[in-house]
Formats: C-alpha cells, sequence, structure tokens
C-alpha cells in the first residue's frame, strides 16, 4: 500500500509540471455565488417574513403595522376555519385528479406521438402552445366556450345528447369544479406528454429489440420494459403538476372567483382573499405556511412510497 | 497550448458576464434615470372604469396647458386595491394621485396614506367651487373624519333599466318616471314574473338579471335591495354615537330582502349566478331581459354590445329608465358609490397632483368628458352639469340619475368601516351561496352575524374603545360650506 502511494507521489510531479494547490476561488463557487445570494434575498428572506408575519396580530384593516405577537392564534384560527378546511380537501380532490389526467393522457398523446405517423412533428410543435398561454388567458377562453348561450363546449354536449345544467357548466355545482379541472388538463396534458416522450425516445432500442425477441407484444413491452425504464420521469413530471395545481389560482379566479357558492373556492383563492382583498396579513402567512407544510409532507410520502427519496 | 485555449475560454466566460453586468447596470440606470428625466411626470393609479377612458382622451389637453406630463393607468378593482396597498405600505412615491373606491377611504386615511385636502380646496375654492358638489356623493365617498382626502370625478348611484316595449307587448304597467310610494319591490317582483318565459318579438324573456359572482359585485347589488328594505349591517354607525359595530345582519328585514333577491334570481338567466360586473349590463343590451336595477353608469354602457365598445347593441332606443322601487313605511335609502382623485402620502409632487385634480374635477374637463363622440360617460358628480342643456340633450335621463344621486347615501347601504372588504367578503359569498341553493337565506344571514361578530371581536371593533363621530350628511354640508367660505370655521 504504502509503496503504491510513493509511487504515485514520485510520479505526479512529472506528469502534471503546472499543477498547483486548488484556492476555493478556482471551483465555480465564485460564479454561483452572486445567484446564491439573489436566491437568498428573493426567496428565503420572503419566506422567514412571512413565517414571522404568521405568529403576528397583523391586519391592516385594523392598522397599517403588526400589533403585536399572536402566538399560534392564526394557526388555530385556520384549523377552527371550516371555510379553510372545506377548501383544502377541495384543493386536494382537485390536485389529484388533475395531475392524474394530466399523466395519463400525457402518456397516451406521447405513445402517439411516438409513432412515425404523417404530420408528427407538427403536431408536436403545436402541442406546445397551450403550456406557452398565460393560464388567466387560458382560462378567459374556457369561460368563453362554456358559456351557456352559443359557448362550445355546451353546443358540442348537446350535439352528442349530453344535457348541460340550465345555469351553465359554471354555474352549477356539480359540474364547475370539473369544468376549471378540464381547463388545467387542457393546458397542461401537452407539457406531461413532451417530457414523457423524451423520456421514452431516452430508452435504448437494444432493449426494446430484446424484449421483442423474447417474445413480448406492444403491451407487454411497453409494461414491462419502457414502463419501468420511464419511472423516474413520470415521478417528476407529477411532483411537478401537482405541487402546480395544488396552488392553482388564475383560472379559477378568471372563471368563477370561487364559485357558485363555495364550489371551486381552492386554497388558492383562500389566501388570495385573506391577503389580498381583507388585508389579514397574519391569518394569509399562517394559511400560506399550512399550504406549504402540508405539499412537502404530500410530496415526501409519495417519495417514500414511490421508493425514490434518498436516491 | 491546452491551457491557452482554456484562458481564452475563461476570458470569453468573463466577458459574457461583465456584458451582462454592464447590461444590468444600464437598465438599472435607465429606471433610476426615469424619474429624474421627466420631472413635471406625474402617475395617477385608478379603476379602469368609464371616466377613465374619458379622462384618458382629454389628458393632452391637461399637458400642454400645464406641462405637466401624466401617467395614468387603468386597473381592475381588485388589482388597484392590492397596488396601491402595497405601494403605500412600502412607503414608494410611484403614485401622485390615487382614486380609492368609497368603501376603503377610511382604511387609507386611517393609515395616513392620503393627503387631506380641506386647506388646498379652502384655498382654491373659487377654481373648486366645493359647494357644486352633490353633498351626497362627497358625503358618501370623499369625506372621512370630518375631513376632504379626496374629489369626486365620477357618481354611482342606482336605477332601474326597463323595455317599454316588452311592458307593452305584455300589457304591464310601466314603472313611474319619479320616485312613488306605490312603486314598490313587491311590484318589481311581480312584474319580472310577468316577463319571465314569455317571448316577446320573437325572443324568449327573462324578468330580470342580477350580478350574481361572490363575493363581488353580488354584494353591491344585494345591499341596495337589502338597505332599500330597511337592512342595515351594524347597530349604530356612521351617523348615531357612540359607534356600536355588533352586526344587525341577521335582521327580519334582511330576510325578507335575502328571500326577495333569491326570487329575482330565479327569474334571472340561471347563468347569472356568475355574471361579475358588466356581464348584467351585457345580459340586458341583448335584449332579452325585461328589467334590472344596477349601478347608473349602465344606464349608457347598455348601449353598447361590449364594455366601452363601440358597437350599439340590440336595446338602443328600446329602454327606459325609472327610479328604484321601495318599501312601504321604509325610508328609501339608496346606494352611492364614486371614484375620486387623492393625493398619496409619500408623492413627491404634491403640487402637480393637486393642479390635475382640480383640472379633471372641474365642470368643464367633465362637461367634456361627457361630450366625447362615443358618449359613455354620465356620472357627474357636480350639480350644474345635471342642468347643462348640451349634456341633457345626449344624456335625457340626466333628472332621474340626480334624483337617485340626491337621495343617496352611500354610508348606509355599505358601510366604511375600515374592514368592510372582509365581511363584504363573507357576506357576499353568503348572498352567493343563497342564489346556488346550498344555504337557505335565514340559514345564510345567520352564518354571517356569527362569523362577523367574531370577526369583529378579534379585530378590535367589538367592543368598540375609540372614538366615536357622528358622521351625517348634515355635517359634510357644513363641512362644503366652511370650504366654500360661507359657513364658519
Amino acid at each position: 500500500m504504502s509503496a503504491v502511494v510513493t509511487r504515485q507521489s514520485q510520479a505526479r510531479p512529472t506528469a502534471r509540471p503546472a499543477a498547483r494547490r486548488r484556492r476555493w476561488t478556482d471551483g465555480p463557487i465564485l460564479w454561483l455565488l452572486p445567484s446564491v445570494i439573489v436566491l437568498l434575498l428573493i426567496s428565503l428572506y420572503p419566506q422567514l417574513y412571512s413565517l414571522i408575519n404568521s405568529f403576528r396580530f397583523y391586519n391592516l384593516s385594523v392598522a397599517a403595522h403588526p400589533l403585536g405577537f399572536a402566538g399560534a392564534g392564526n394557526y388555530v384560527a385556520a384549523f377552527t376555519d371550516t371555510d379553510f378546511l372545506n377548501a383544502l380537501a377541495r384543493t386536494t380532490l382537485f390536485a389529484i385528479a388533475t395531475t392524474a389526467a394530466e399523466i395519463v393522457f400525457g402518456l397516451l398523446v406521447a405513445l402517439l406521438l411516438r409513432e412515425k405517423l404523417r404530420g408528427v412533428r407538427l403536431a408536436r410543435s403545436l402541442l406546445i402552445m397551450p403550456t406557452a398561454i398565460a393560464p388567466a388567458i387560458a382560462g378567459l377562453a374556457f369561460r368563453s366556450m362554456y358559456e351557456p348561450d352559443g359557448g362550445l363546449i355546451p353546443y358540442l354536449l348537446q350535439k352528442v345528447g349530453i344535457g348541460v345544467p340550465s345555469q351553465g357548466i359554471l354555474g352549477s355545482r356539480s359540474t364547475a369544479l370539473a369544468a376549471v379541472g378540464l381547463t388545467d388538463v387542457w393546458q397542461w396534458t401537452p407539457f406531461a406528454a413532451l417530457i414523457l416522450l423524451a423520456a421514452m425516445q431516452g430508452v435504448s432500442v437494444d432493449v426494446l429489440e430484446a424484449g421483442r425477441i423474447d417474445g413480448a407484444n406492444s403491451w407487454q413491452v411497453f409494461r414491462s420494459i419502457v414502463l419501468p425504464l420511464i419511472r423516474p420521469v413520470i415521478i417528476t413530471v407529477t411532483l411537478l403538476r401537482f405541487i402546480s395545481t395544488f396552488n392553482v389560482f388564475d383560472i379559477i379566479y378568471v372563471e368563477t372567483r370561487g364559485g357558485p357558492g363555495v364550489s371551486t373556492t381552492v386554497t388558492g383563492l383562500d389566501v388570495y382573499y385573506n391577503g389580498l382583498t381583507y388585508y389579514n396579513i397574519g391569518y394569509a402567512s399562517a394559511l400560506t405556511w399550512i399550504i406549504t407544510v402540508l405539499v412537502a409532507i404530500v410530496i415526501n410520502l409519495y417519495l417514500a412510497t414511490t421508493g425514490r427519496k434518498g436516491r | 497550448m491546452q491551457s491557452g485555449r482554456r484562458r481564452i475560454r475563461t476570458w470569453k466566460r468573463g466577458g459574457c458576464v461583465a456584458l451582462a453586468a454592464v447590461l444590468a447596470f444600464t437598465g438599472l440606470s435607465a429606471c433610476a434615470l426615469r424619474t429624474s428625466e421627466s420631472p413635471n411626470e406625474i402617475h395617477v393609479l385608478t379603476v379602469a372604469d368609464p371616466f377613465y377612458y374619458a379622462l384618458q382622451k382629454l389628458l393632452p389637453q391637461f399637458e400642454k396647458q400645464t406641462g405637466i406630463k401624466v401617467s395614468m393607468e387603468g386597473l381592475d378593482y381588485d388589482t388597484l386595491d392590492s397596488r396601491s396597498t402595497n405601494s403605500f405600505l412600502t412607503h414608494q412615491s410611484d403614485i401622485d394621485v390615487i382614486s380609492p373606491d368609497s368603501t376603503w377611504l377610511s382604511r387609507f386615511v386611517n393609515s395616513g396614506w392620503l393627503v387631506n385636502l380641506d386647506s388646498r380646496i379652502s384655498k382654491d375654492r373659487k377654481e373648486v367651487k366645493p359647494q357644486d358638489f352633490i353633498p351626497n356623493v362627497v358625503h358618501s365617498g370623499n369625506e372621512w373624519n370630518g375631513g376632504l382626502y379626496t374629489v369626486p370625478v365620477a357618481a354611482y348611484g342606482m336605477d332601474v333599466l326597463y323595455r317599454p316595449d316588452v311592458f307593452k307587448a305584455l300589457g304591464i304597467p310601466e314603472p313611474p318616471s319619479k320616485p312613488s310610494k306605490n312603486w314598490t319591490w313587491q311590484q318589481y317582483l311581480s312584474d319580472i314574473k310577468k316577463i319571465t318565459g314569455k317571448t316577446v318579438n320573437g325572443k324568449k324573456m327573462y324578468g330580470t338579471v342580477v350580478a350574481g359572482s361572490g363575493p363581488q359585485p353580488v354584494i353591491h347589488m344585494y345591499s341596495q335591495l337589502a338597505a332599500s328594505m330597511g337592512a342595515r349591517w351594524f347597530r349604530s354607525f356612521p351617523q348615531s354615537v357612540p359607534w356600536n359595530f355588533a352586526p344587525t345582519l341577521d335582521s327580519a328585514r334582511n330576510r325578507q330582502a335575502l328571500r326577495t333577491f333569491d326570487e329575482l334570481y330565479k327569474n334571472s338567466p340561471p347563468q347569472s349566478i356568475n355574471y361579475v360586473w358588466f356581464d348584467a349590463g351585457t345580459a340586458f343590451a341583448q335584449g332579452n331581459v325585461g328589467m334590472f336595477y344596477w349601478w347608473t353608469p349602465y344606464t349608457y354602457l347598455v348601449q353598447r354590445t361590449s364594455y366601452m365598445g363601440t358597437k350599439k347593441s340590440a336595446v338602443v332606443g328600446k329602454y327606459k329608465v325609472a327610479p328604484l322601487p321601495q318599501q312601504p313605511g321604509v325610508p328609501q335609502t339608496i346606494s352611492l358609490g364614486n371614484y375620486s382623485f387623492g393625493i398619496g402620502k409619500y408623492s413627491k409632487k404634491k403640487d402637480e397632483a393637486w393642479k390635475f385634480i382640480k383640472w379633471a374635477s372641474s365642470a368643464a374637463t367633465q362637461k367634456k368628458m361627457g361630450l366625447l363622440p362615443n358618449h359613455q360617460f354620465s356620472d357627474f358628480a357636480r350639480k350644474s352639469l345635471y342642468h347643462d342643456p348640451d349634456l341633457l340633450k345626449v344624456y335625457d335621463y340626466l333628472p332621474t340619475q340626480l334624483q337617485s344621486l340626491q337621495s343617496a347615501n352611500g354610508k348606509l347601504v355599505r358601510p366604511p368601516i375600515p374592514n368592510y372588504t372582509t365581511i363584504e367578503g363573507d357576506y357576499g359569498q353568503a348572498v352567493n351561496q343563497v342564489l346556488a341553493g346550498d344555504l337557505s337565506p335565514d340559514k345564510a344571514l345567520a352564518q354571517v352575524e356569527s362569523k362577523s361578530r367574531s370577526l369583529l371581536k378579534n379585530e378590535l371593533y367589538l367592543p368598540w374603545k375609540q372614538p366615536s363621530r357622528s358622521d351625517t350628511l348634515a355635517a359634510t354640508k357644513a363641512l362644503l360650506a366652511r370650504l366654500s367660505g360661507k359657513g364658519s370655521s
């Protein structure tokens, strides 16, 4: 062992004559430092500030400055606020349903785009377009398509014999949440499809060929080879979409503003109203932290159950 | 050789970073220079209501007269509130002139974000002519704690729009042109029930239309009906002293009002449960609604197919204006909202801002705004303009509108307690839930009252330990007289 060390240390001066001791400034640290500082300032500081506010009695309707320490008062109020708890349940349902739909449809679209069909390149280019639209604009477009008088969607549904509620799709408690969910699915399925397509294209042809030689049919190849190989990507896309749909705001604000009644009031809207309409900064900060912690718990549970944590 | 290449690459990278830094610095410098380049530029933040569009067209005249450049931004209601609040909270000087909604005034004044205009108005009384303003408008939206903090540029009352041809076709007597004790909410409801479902001129009619989206605008529409039927929000605010903010929302009169409003919705297009501000106007403009009540700007807005559009709607020349119905035995209370200009506390150009406010609120400018070719502004806050022959020629409904404004009191219909928006939020959402069938009117009001009570306790309004001030129309009239140099100081 010591002989090897001696040999290496003897050989080094001849192999790398210009080598010198690396200073910390030689590495990427210096280049990354400005970004790190900016990130700390614009991300960590507001988060810490909102955490502090969540323990304060800070309501602009009462005074333009915080009125003192409220202890866990804002958190207790949140957990006894049935409106918030109902919004939380509604948001969870919305996030799970839309994320699942986007992944399933995304996978199907990706499979279709993988085929060598005529016009598939054009389809891929067009597919990215909904993702590039601002969610508020997508919401406005769907709001007009849902119009009971002359809107495209009620018209098509009626043509195929499906009845539409008299108060409109967005005006009925039974259909409003699903309708705003559809907007989200329409906008973000292409995102899932394109990422999953890229992952599928990364699967080695040799592996697929080997599967076929072993007698596997297309479904078996997909289920037993493709799906396991792209699983990490599916998990990542699912996480990204879950976080995004859990924080949904724009499309609901534009399409229903949380109505009819409270049937589409999600936590994002609840935080918005409490913070930026009612100006209860302390309470809105507490709601934000509750949501953040809950999302973090859900993500970690998901990663743990899919066996990806720690890799 | 290889280390030389590496050095060149490092230099290239360094150059790119340096270039980016220079560009960023140049951009920041440009931003910093923006204010110093135009010392006479003022920033006006307001709502994109019709007065904004009219004023925008006349700005070059002001700029030519005074040499002051005006950058005016028209925002939606919620954005105006949040942007101005954020700006004032962080002590920014980017707002020289601001137009808070009448219900935000108390919060803005209590927070010290607006400049008291009493001395400026008094000093320029010949130019401002404070006594020309309709006192009800000033009382409802410009006065707080005995001082004036804003000057009105657009005043909104409430009136009824109806289709005489529809009434005639169905044999229903038309509403009166002047306030009448026989013109009641019961009559209004009965009339719209007769219209709903009938076909007139080939169109299937709805009796009325509501703006049902919660929390706003439904509460703006509903609170008018409730106030007219005698319902109030608090035990004693703002007229009687001492103030007592114990909520009185779960009252017999309010329950009756909410049942009536639910009936109105049942005679409206079902999708109106989600209607926001102009949607109700658009529905009437399409020609299949018999009658509805709403803010007075809709008297002219319904003449277009879209908000501030140019295409004429189906109801041009086919509708009339009537006063609001009344509740027997209850003194009529009409809602009043206004948009007004005030000077931001942190503005560094307060004198220029004041010049702009005087110009925008003057009778001459307001008349020009009303006579612009599109004819989409008649929300005058000055009495003299309601008797102007040129304006009467274009807007023949001005006498009815003046009647509405002169008998209105916005502080009773939507009391400007600083946390009004929070209570309005719960109240509006509950009203919307009634329309959606989620709650009965009785249950909804019991729920709102209980929530408001606990909110008012938490936010230190119950019990009220601060000073109270009798905030009456008479006090505002006295203030206007004093500022005009006619009353005692």
